[in-house]
């Protein structure tokens, strides 16, 4: 596989949005231990949204996936305009802008992409990696494509390498503190905890690559 | 849980329909949604326009303002949630009246976050969007720029409503937005929780002889929970906890706002302004104006706020200008 079609475009928003509708329950109760135990019901909002956007939306060969992705991202921070909605939100809007007017995803651009999100989180969340959020898994992932491509990888081998780093950065966060959000409040009381934004990140790139 | 509804799902939607079709002279809503409020004359051609939103549980704040000589449209989100980013935007479209657009809203992540997001979306369409946070909770951080935005905002929404009313320019009403609330500082007191509809239970409770100081309008913490005190005493803390952030010394003009939480009587709100009021004229503080009601609840929270606003003339002008909306009128 070297490209990434309209049609897998279309596919993965809709497995993305099922997982997160799957996670509702294991979100919430990750949360609850730091936050206010609610980022399970919106990210499960948020992902029926995206379900429903890719259900009703056509998405033809030739057709601008950037744009297509940049609605998608307007669809969910519409039904879950929360913290977790808004930053999901925001990764889909900035990953449209990079891929406004492409028809076909290829490695390069798709790297792009992921780091356009990786920044818009960072910028919307006023957050770093190191933070505990869904930074530090995210953050990895996205670098660790985009060394893939740089080495010449393919496209599933860049794909492997993206979910190992997520699951490393994920792990090495647990075990510290909050910094930023509602979950800093907790301070202390959120080291060896998983953060629930984190565990999204891994879960939404398993999905992508029906893991 | 007591209250007079209906499904509380529909909690907000049914409080909108209700309140469009009271106000329908001086409230329309944009792109179909009703939480998108908007003054029934919008856009107003050739005015810098000003949006504020957030979520719902706060009447008057935040659709209240909404009208002459204050706000041009609200973004309205469920209880205490944000609204979304592109109800934001539908807002924004449908007051740009062609000399740009202010946000003035509290320092609340969600809010945030989702007016940021607005603000890229409407760059995106040209239209220039400026934007000024409230952050007058002198109780919720030491440090300024981390504090919560509570009943001072109106003063805000005032001050910028009558710049941009008499024709200021963007950068002209972002300056009064800011100076104004440089000016301006809050601290509440809370007697009972609120309770929020689709969860049916207190946020948090209270002894009966007890009472929290420095609480947040969504029911976070506050500072310290103490026995209740004779209102004497709640009126002097409160003063002295902002001026301590604030001077306020002989000579100075200020305006006062005492604000109910949304379950405590006016009876009991003047009882409070009685004694702010003759502190600050034993300081000879000279008091402008004052405003004793309800200007930002917290659902059916007992307890009440104490804002002061230091007043120059530029300031006093402004705060004079006359203004009218469903929930202010200002001759």
């Amino acid at each position: 596989m070297t490209t990434v079609t309209a049609s897998h475009v279309r596919e993965a928003l809709r497995r993305v949005g099922d997982r997160m509708v799957a996670l509702r329950e294991r979100l919430n109760d990750l949360d609850a231990a730091m936050g206010d135990g609610d980022t399970g019901i919106s990210v499960s909002k948020g992902g029926a949204a995206l379900a429903e956007f890719s259900n009703a939306n056509p998405l033809n060969d030739g057709d601008d996936i950037g744009k297509y992705l940049a609605n998608a991202g307007m669809a969910l921070n519409r039904a879950a305009p929360s913290t977790m909605g808004t930053l999901l939100a925001t990764a889909l809007m900035r990953m449209g802008k990079e891929a406004k007017g492409a028809s076909s995803l290829d490695a390069t651009l798709l790297a792009r992409m992921l780091a356009a999100a990786d920044t818009g989180i960072q910028e919307r969340g006023k957050a770093k990696p190191g933070d505990k959020t869904i930074v530090d898994a995210l953050h990895p992932a996205a670098e660790a494509f985009a060394a893939a491509v740089e080495r010449g990888e393919d496209l599933s081998q860049a794909a492997r390498a993206m979910l190992e780093a997520a699951r490393r950065g994920c792990e090495a966060a647990t075990p510290l503190r909050s910094n930023v959000g509602r979950a800093s409040w907790v301070g202390e009381r959120t080291a060896g905890k998983p953060d629930p934004g984190a565990v999204l990140c891994v879960e939404i790139l398993e999905a992508l690559l029906k893991v | 849980m007591k209250k007079i509804l209906n499904d509380p799902k529909n909690f907000v939607p049914e409080m909108l329909d209700g309140l469009l079709k009271a106000h329908a002279d001086q409230l329309s809503y944009a792109a179909n949604d009703l939480h998108c409020i908007v003054r029934a004359d919008a856009a107003v051609s050739g005015k810098v326009a000003l949006a504020t939103g957030g979520g719902s549980g706060h009447l008057p704040v935040f659709l209240g303002y909404v009208g002459r000589g204050m706000l041009d449209g609200c973004a309205v989100g469920d209880v205490f949630q944000s609204p979304s980013a592109d109800q934001m935007l539908e807002v924004t479209r449908r007051i740009h009246g062609g000399r740009g657009v202010l946000y003035i809203y509290g320092n609340y992540g969600g809010d945030v976050m989702n007016f940021d997001m607005a603000a890229e979306m409407a760059a995106m369409e040209d239209i220039e969007v400026r934007t000024v946070l409230v952050k007058d909770d002198v109780v919720s951080s030491r440090d300024p720029e981390k504090r919560r935005g509570v009943a001072g905002m109106v003063f805000a929404f005032k001050c910028a409503g009558a710049k941009a009313d008499l024709g200021g320019s963007l950068d002209e009403v972002e300056a009064v937005a800011r100076k104004t609330l440089a000016n301006v500082r809050t601290m509440g007191m809370a007697l009972t929780p609120c309770i929020v509809p689709q969860a049916g239970k207190p946020t948090f409770t209270l002894g009966e002889n007890e009472m929290e100081m420095g609480m947040g309008i969504h029911g976070e913490p506050g500072i310290s929970r103490e026995e209740l005190k004779p209102a004497d005493e709640i009126a002097e803390r409160m003063l002295r906890t902002i001026t301590e952030d604030m001077p306020i010394g002989s000579g100075d003009h200020v305006a006062v706002m005492v604000n109910g939480l949304g379950a405590t009587p006016p009876e009991e709100l003047y009882i409070v302004y009685r004694r702010v009021h003759d502190l600050l004229a034993g300081s000879n503080v000279k008091v402008h104006r004052a405003y004793v009601g309800e200007y930002a609840t917290s659902m059916e929270m007992a307890g009440c706020s104490l804002t002061l606003f230091k007043l120059d003339d530029e300031l006093t002008a402004l705060l004079d200008h006359p203004a009218r909306t469903p929930f202010f009128v200002q001759i």
